[in-house]
């Protein structure tokens, strides 16, 4: 039994105050220890992660720092450089500088995931929450729709909504939210029913608290932290579906550099100029790799805890 | 001890195979984006075991997953049985590969009615033909007419080829041409911009005829001879026959072109010589025009044989086919196309003549024309290409000019270079066209040319333009391709249609007292010195003094050809198809 | 990534003594699980039709105009359009319409294309046999890929072939299916002369974008088989086969393995649902003349009957391949198939 899980065995005596509060700080004081000791530093995959995470962050706030060009400027007098010192990534076949794209485009692509993964997870926890904690009919009813949305495959779903509102950046995040967040709304309700009779929730009903006031105030708290552990898992994949629909030309428009538009225009030029196709291909590969490890590693090393708090 | 394992067990297996349907990834990309409770939860299945205390059922499970393995491969079989019994319906490229010439197209087939619009495609492949053609250098001269001549200012005599017949068998005499054209008359709204309605057609002999025209109209010999205007000669009793059904006009041998119509779908269209083409024997048995929408499978069609022609390829096809043998880019002669960029006059900032001037002057014409796909454009001088009696410079870049124009109209270089007018951005919403990949190539280096002098452009990829500029809030300038010009040679009824108030074409809703009356002129006056003055006149207004409208850049016509092909000539009118068109 | 750790199961996790005795009432009261299972599948095939059929109402422009179109009769008159709204029922109330459409898609007819003006179930049936063909052998490879990879890390648990393992499966986790394609192309194709740009869709093409396909699959699999494995080989059961003098790989393959299946074949079930959105992506990329590159380009010309078809095609073959999956698992699993039947 890891030492940081320890606190969170002896729940808060009932009429205590701000259960909730202590609740929040003992999951980032065990986050923090599982951050120091725990998997993700212990195990290499985790370091290497984390590294690459780093690495990745770095890229896309750095880069357009360091970037000596700007990423939709045109110089036609410089088409399909290949990598030298002054075009460090070489350019394209308007002569833009493909490093300043790429940092632009990376800080977009993960800006968009993160979006993303907020919007699903915003509409997952209220409907997974007031699923859980509703119960009877307008659980069933909830459930049911999930189940319903979730028959659809996700990225064909996301087709579809990008058909009917028509393609575009904004539209395809919509889309994506779309196709996402039925998943996250049964795991949502699952965390809220392990929640939900723990004695000081419960302790909270009978000293009064109203339904909306115990999903604030006690639910939420011990569901937000489990949610983010599910959705760093979901990153990469966040990131490599909406690389893929921006590649088929559904979501960034032209110019705007985007991973999966710059794969997508690298395409023509694949046998002339290869680098465009290189580079997003690397941030692509590292930013997802970096987002699994991340992901695994952080499920690692709050795995623990999560059992003990089925099992108290 | 079973029985308590069997307590722990059956409740999850319950609860499980409720979820199990939908228990699949959050959002499945090539099996990514997994959710992770559905991992979690299928993997507590296996941990079951280690509830057991005997391996007593674990031969029995061994044979068990014998089988499952066997049934999962029997699955993997019957669905790819499936697939191979639909083999021959899989593959119809395949199949067309035997045909002397295949083409790879862009844009979906419209329908075959004359009446419909969107038919000027039956000319580019050679099925239907006009009383007059637009010739190579752009000169309008007689085709299924022997000669066309003005009678009188409202009268036009029209003698026809004699011999000619329809590829049903039925002769091309001036009776079939008069229904025909009074068909066209009565029903194509095309026909109705050039022709205005009173205009009547009668016989005077086996191969005569006459067109009457309410008013003066010098635009008549255009009108013959324009691509757009539909005033295509066929049978007329074959097309009323399919009621309006396009499918049902196939193999009604209905036109007068060298290739027949045997198939036709939106997307793929089957072409058989007529033998006894009026000009001679067609060179191909039978073509195939299919359409493939991905510009990069067309071309790799080309390379690969399955085509020989892709047609439309982007400007990046000059570098991208560099130093290949197997498929080569040609380009027509001249350029003959213009692509014009015109303005949202309704609403700031353009409904300042200082701001649109501005952004006339901000435009590279030069960068345009030679440097994003050299030999594919020409730098635009003016509305009218080079070659065209009638064009005058009108345009040239001068970024001072620009800058001053600028300041003058009130518009403030911005800390971020975007200039600005009490708090609003200097924004230009700039409608681009998703079927022609060269309007989005030239609008990312238009953009990054008028960003020096503060403007903020923003592009809009339009599946249909039109649409999109109907309203009349969405968009400040656009930039499509003046077709028109290519295949009629006639100024005149792009003139009216555009750049008159309430001209069909007219979105940027232009309204000017003095276009409007050149219009007119333009359309009652028959000596060609006098009309291409009045057509001067109207370029130095439009593009010039208050620039409502500019040339980005002229294109030429480009082709991807293989094969035995490679030494194809490409047509300054998309004439692609003609009675000797051969390898 | 660890065995334990995988498998952790937030909230509904192995069960609370609690909890089992209310969640065996309802288990109970539903009847038998596979029972409650089918009945579950119209209810929520329905469902899904129902959103999928609300997509074409809320879209700008008209239905009847574009069909017109398409049938080529680009102006059609007043009446043409009034005639073609009542053959597609689209003057009827939305409840009527939906329930119009139903009743045709159950005859088969789920509507004409925009673009071609053709039946879109033509169209798609005439594009479905390469898509099956690039599914199936993407299935093959990536099983052929996960299971012995995952045998491989379970047997030579945290050494150097464990390692080598999760590694490739990061990086099938890692690079996109579509990405390996553009390098396949570049390197196999372009570089190497071998195979071809454009795919013709036969069996003789396959391999290319399956393999591609297969690369966002196997990853998953390998690591949930390779996860149970461990499981199985470190629980008490495997310890007393041990005893009794069974040799590792014959613990591995013959007992282990049986049990660690059903978990993959819920993954598969899973994986058969994403395949059709993997497909739509690969098929442009190989310009494999599926009903995946159909569909996209039906996206982008916003031609929603093809989009409709291909959403009710995919939901209902993944809700069939899980239904199917189920049984499969019930069928392999010993203790799930019997024990419940007689419990219930």
């Amino acid at each position: 039994m890891p030492k940081a899980a320890a606190p969170d065995t002896t729940p808060p005596a009932p009429g205590r105050a701000t259960p909730a509060l202590r609740h929040t700080a003992a999951s980032l004081r065990r986050a923090a220890a599982a951050l120091r000791h725990g998997p993700l530093m212990a195990s290499a995959l985790g370091r290497t992660g984390l590294g690459l995470a780093g690495l990745a962050l770095l890229f896309a706030v750095l880069g357009p720092v360091v970037a000596t060009h700007q990423p939709d400027t045109v110089d036609l007098g410089a088409k399909l450089h290949a990598p030298d010192g002054e075009h460090w990534f070489g350019t394209d076949q308007f002569g833009r500088d493909q490093f300043a794209r790429l940092t632009a485009g990376a800080r977009r692509s993960l800006l968009a995931a993160f979006t993303v993964l907020a919007g699903s997870c915003t509409v997952s926890l209220v409907v997974g929450v007031v699923a859980g904690l509703a119960r009877g009919f307008a659980d069933a009813v909830l459930m049911r729709v999930v189940d319903i949305v979730l028959a659809i495959p996700s990225l064909v779903l996301a087709l579809a909504v990008v058909g009917v509102l028509g393609p575009g950046f904004g539209n395809l995040l919509l889309a994506l939210v779309i196709s996402s967040w039925a998943a996250n709304a049964r795991i949502v309700r699952a965390f809220t029913l392990a929640v939900r009779d723990r004695p000081y929730i419960a302790a909270a009903r009978l000293g009064g608290a109203g339904p909306a006031r115990i999903a604030v105030g006690h639910v939420l708290p011990a569901v937000v932290p489990r949610l983010l552990v599910v959705a760093t898992l979901q990153l990469g994949g966040t990131i490599v579906s909406l690389a893929g629909l921006s590649f088929l030309g559904l979501g960034a428009q032209p110019p705007t550099a985007e991973l999966g538009a710059m794969l997508g225009d690298a395409r023509a030029f694949v046998t002339v100029a290869p680098w465009l196709l290189a580079a997003p291909t690397t941030v692509v590969l590292v930013v997802t790799a970096a987002a699994t490890l991340v992901g695994d590693a952080v499920r690692d090393a709050t795995h623990h805890s999560a059992v003990e708090e089925v099992h108290p | 001890m079973r029985s308590l394992a069997f307590r722990f067990r059956c409740p999850e297996l319950a609860k499980e195979s409720a979820m199990a349907s939908p228990d699949r990834p959050a959002s499945a990309f090539g099996g990514r984006f997994r959710n992770p409770l559905s991992r979690l939860l299928s993997r507590r299945t296996t941990r079951r075991p280690t509830d057991r205390t005997g391996d007593r059922t674990n031969g029995r499970a061994t044979g068990q997953a014998g089988l499952a393995v066997a049934s999962v491969a029997a699955l993997a079989v019957l669905a790819t049985g499936c697939g191979s019994g639909g083999d021959s319906a899989a593959k119809p490229a395949g199949a067309a590969a035997e045909k002397p010439l295949t083409i790879y197209n862009s844009y979906s087939i419209a329908g075959l009615d004359p009446v419909g619009t969107g038919t000027n495609w039956l000319f580019d492949w050679g099925v239907a033909e006009n009383l007059m053609e637009a010739g190579e250098d752009g000169v309008v001269r007689p085709w299924l007419a022997q000669s066309v001549t003005q009678g009188s200012p409202t009268e036009w005599r029209i003698t026809l080829r004699p011999g000619m017949t329809f590829q049903n068998g039925r002769p091309v005499d001036a009776e079939a041409v008069n229904r025909a054209l009074t068909r066209q008359i009565a029903r194509s709204k095309a026909v109705r911009t050039y022709l205005a309605e009173g205009s009547t057609v009668r016989t005077t002999g086996p191969l005569d005829l006459v067109l009457t025209t309410p008013a003066p109209n010098a635009a008549v010999p255009a009108a013959l001879a324009a691509r757009d205007t539909s005033l295509q000669i066929y049978d007329t009793e074959a097309v009323e026959a399919a009621g309006g059904y396009s499918a049902k006009i196939v193999n009604a041998g209905a036109f007068t072109g060298p290739y027949a119509v045997t198939a036709w779908t939106p997307d793929l269209l089957k072409l058989a010589r007529y033998d006894k083409y009026w000009a001679g024997r067609p060179k191909l048995p039978s073509v195939t025009v299919k359409v493939v929408p991905d510009e990069q499978a067309r071309i790799a069609g080309v390379q690969s044989g399955e085509a020989q022609l892709a047609f439309y390829p982007s400007p990046d096809a000059a570098l991208t086919l560099a130093g290949r043998t197997d498929s080569v880019l040609r380009t027509s002669p001249k350029a003959l196309q213009a692509l014009l960029i015109d303005m949202n006059l309704t609403a700031a900032p353009f409904d300042d003549a200082r701001v649109r001037r501005a952004f006339a002057r901000a435009i590279d014409y030069r960068e345009l024309g030679e440097d994003v796909a050299k030999g594919s454009f020409a730098t635009a001088t003016g509305l009218y290409p080079e070659g065209y009696p009638y064009a005058a410079a009108t345009q040239h870049t001068d970024f001072a000019e620009a800058n001053r124009l600028l300041d003058e109209a009130g518009w403030a270089k911005g800390k971020d270079g975007v200039r600005g007018k009490d708090g609003k951005r200097l924004t230009v919403r700039f409608v681009t066209q998703a079927q022609g990949p060269e309007t989005n190539a030239l609008a990312v280096v238009i953009k990054s040319e008028v960003a020096k002098a503060g403007f903020d452009l923003q592009i809009v990829n339009a599946e249909d333009s039109a649409r999109t500029k109907a309203d009349l809030g969405a968009w400040e300038a656009s930039i499509g391709l003046n077709g028109s010009l290519s295949g009629t040679a006639d100024p005149i009824q792009p003139f009216r249609a555009r750049w008159t108030t309430g001209g069909s074409a007219n979105a940027q809703k232009l309204s000017d007292p003095r276009v409007d009356a050149l219009g007119d002129r333009l359309l009652t006056t028959t000596d060609q010195a006098a009309r291409e003055q009045l057509l001067r006149e109207g370029q130095a207004i439009l593009s010039d003094r208050e620039a409502y409208v500019i040339a980005a850049t002229y294109k030429q016509f480009a082709v991807v050809a293989g094969g035995d092909w490679t030494g194809y000539q490409v047509s300054n009118v998309r004439r692609h198809l003609r009675f000797d068109t051969a390898p | 990534m660890t065995s334990r750790a995988a498998t952790a199961a937030p909230g509904g996790g192995p069960a609370a003594p609690g909890a089992v005795p209310r969640a065996l009432r309802s288990a109970r009261a539903a009847g038998h699980p596979i029972a409650r299972r089918l009945l579950s599948v119209p209810v929520t095939v329905a469902g899904a039709a129902l959103l999928i059929w609300a997509l074409l109402p809320l879209a700008p422009g008209d239905p009847a105009r574009m069909t017109l179109t398409a049938q080529g009769v680009p102006e059609p008159t007043p009446d043409q359009l009034a005639a073609t709204r009542a053959e597609l029922g689209l003057d009827r109330a939305p409840a009527e319409q939906f329930g119009h459409w139903v009743v045709r898609a159950l005859h088969g007819d789920l509507g004409t294309s925009y673009q071609s003006g053709r039946p879109v179930l033509t169209e798609l049936g005439e594009r479905l046999p390469a898509t099956l063909r690039l599914g199936s052998a993407a299935l093959l490879f990536a099983l052929a890929i996960a299971v012995p990879l995952a045998l491989v890390a379970a047997a030579f648990r945290r050494r150097w072939p464990d390692t080598l393992a999760r590694a490739l499966a990061l990086l099938g986790a890692a690079l996109p299916g579509f990405v390996v394609g553009l390098i396949l192309i570049q390197l196999v194709v372009v570089q190497g002369g071998f195979g071809s740009v454009v795919l013709d869709g036969t069996w003789a093409a396959v391999w290319m974008p399956a393999l591609c396909l297969a690369f966002g699959m196997f990853d998953v699999w390998s690591r949930l088989l390779r996860g149970a494995l461990v499981d199985a080989m470190d629980s008490g059961w495997a310890a007393s086969v041990i005893a009794r003098g069974t040799g590792s790989r014959r613990l591995l393959l013959r007992h282990a393995l049986p049990n660690a299946l059903p978990p993959l074949i819920h993954a598969v079930a899973v994986s058969a649902g994403a395949l059709w959105g993997g497909a739509a992506i690969l098929e442009t990329v190989f310009t494999w003349p599926g009903a995946g590159s159909y569909v996209v380009s039906s996206v982008k010309a916003r031609d929603l009957p093809v989009i409709q078809a291909f959403a009710v095609l995919a939901t209902l073959a993944y809700v069939a391949a899980s239904l199917l999956a189920d049984l499969l698992a019930a069928l392999v699993d010993p203790r799930l198939r019997g024990d419940c039947a007689k419990g219930v």
